[in-house]
């Protein structure tokens, strides 16, 4: 009962995440729409964490399982990308790398910059 | 065979039990290589390309696994809210993480498809894929790309980004558990995101908010393009 309960509220906000993406005027996914809204739910306490608690960690640890369909369609593209395969899969490895560097380095260097901010000011002492 | 391959249950248990298989192998090896995510892919294609099923039979069990993409995306604001305080706090580095990787993502694809001078409508395709599927398709779609060689390039993303962060983030001695998880969200969308998850709590949850933040960030650049 209690994973049926689970996946009830659950499908619902993302079929309010489909509502509200249909109304928009702007193109933006349902399912980020309803991941904010859920958010939005759980600090507001309208939603307990714990009435979505199973269900969620199962899916959350089960996540990479759900792209598997969207790879296998891959071999759709296979003729009208042959011959340019090697060198697409190179560009998707390069800025891969490239994208993780800088978002890494960025977000270590702000943090490091407000804390030494902070402490100097002792307006945050932690 | 063919009421085999009409039922859903085809590709169904053909999912289940081929990723099953390689998680139980990644389980025991560790290895980064034997990504179960990867290897899954690369042997139900080979199934298919083997036995010569059409792509349509495996999708008709295979649609059911890819509508839970939604719920689990969604299911993410459980694991951001649980690091509600570690966003709090560290908002602004987040979001300029975000803001920095994405424009690193769109230039650097923009340019190397340029160096190997591949066709526009190619190029248009390949910038948006760092994000999650359906924004990049819009995005793909909005810069009069191919929608469906974007969801490929974004899969292949996703998967090198899962297999690759854990050693970068080794390789590059990243120490802060905030920045890891918010350079796996934004250079690999979700797929990175679930192995983020698997490294720890906070990389997870931070992981899953670049998701969104870097997916805005990517709409709002591809406006000036």
């Amino acid at each position: 009962m209690k994973i049926i309960k689970q996946l009830c509220l659950i499908f619902g906000m993302c079929l309010v995440g489909v509502a509200i993406s249909s109304v928009l005027p702007f193109t933006f996914p349902s399912s980020l729409i309803s991941m904010l809204l859920l958010l939005l739910l759980l600090i507001t306490k309208c939603i307990k964490p714990a009435s979505i608690k199973e269900t969620s960690e199962f899916l959350l640890s089960s996540m990479a399982f759900f792209f598997v369909p969207s790879g296998v369609a891959i071999i759709e593209q296979y003729s009208f990308l042959k011959g340019k395969i090697a060198v697409l899969i190179l560009i998707c490895i390069v800025t891969t790398i490239l994208t993780f560097l800088t978002t890494t380095f960025t977000v270590t260097m702000i943090i490091k910059y407000m804390n030494k901010g902070a402490k100097s000011n002792e307006l945050d002492p932690k | 065979m063919n009421s085999i391959l009409n039922s859903p249950f085809f590709g169904l248990t053909l999912s289940f039990g081929v990723y099953w298989l390689c998680k139980k192998i990644n389980e025991k090896t560790n290895l980064a290589l034997l990504n179960p995510l990867l290897w899954t892919t690369i042997i139900i294609i080979a199934v298919l390309a083997i036995f010569r099923i059409p792509l349509e039979s495996y999708n008709l069990g295979g649609d059911f696994i890819t509508m839970f993409l939604a719920p689990a995306t969604t299911v993410l604001a459980y694991s951001i809210y649980r690091q509600i305080t570690v966003l709090k706090k560290n908002f602004i580095p987040i979001a300029a993480g975000c803001l920095v990787g994405s424009v690193t993502s769109m230039g650097s694809t923009y340019l190397l498809c340029k160096a190997f001078d591949l066709e526009s409508t190619i190029t248009a395709s390949m910038i948006p894929k760092s994000v999650t599927t359906p924004i990049a398709m819009e995005v793909s779609s909005s810069l009069s790309g191919i929608p469906s060689i974007t969801v490929a390039a974004v899969v292949v993303t996703g998967i090198f980004g899962s297999m690759a962060c854990p050693i970068l983030i080794k390789l590059f001695r990243v120490k802060s558990k905030i920045a890891a998880g918010v350079g796996i969200g934004t250079c690999s969308h979700a797929a990175g995101t679930s192995k983020a998850i698997e490294i720890g709590e906070v990389e997870g949850a931070m992981s899953g908010i670049a998701i969104g933040v870097a997916g805005i960030m990517t709409v709002l650049l591809s406006l000036f393009l």
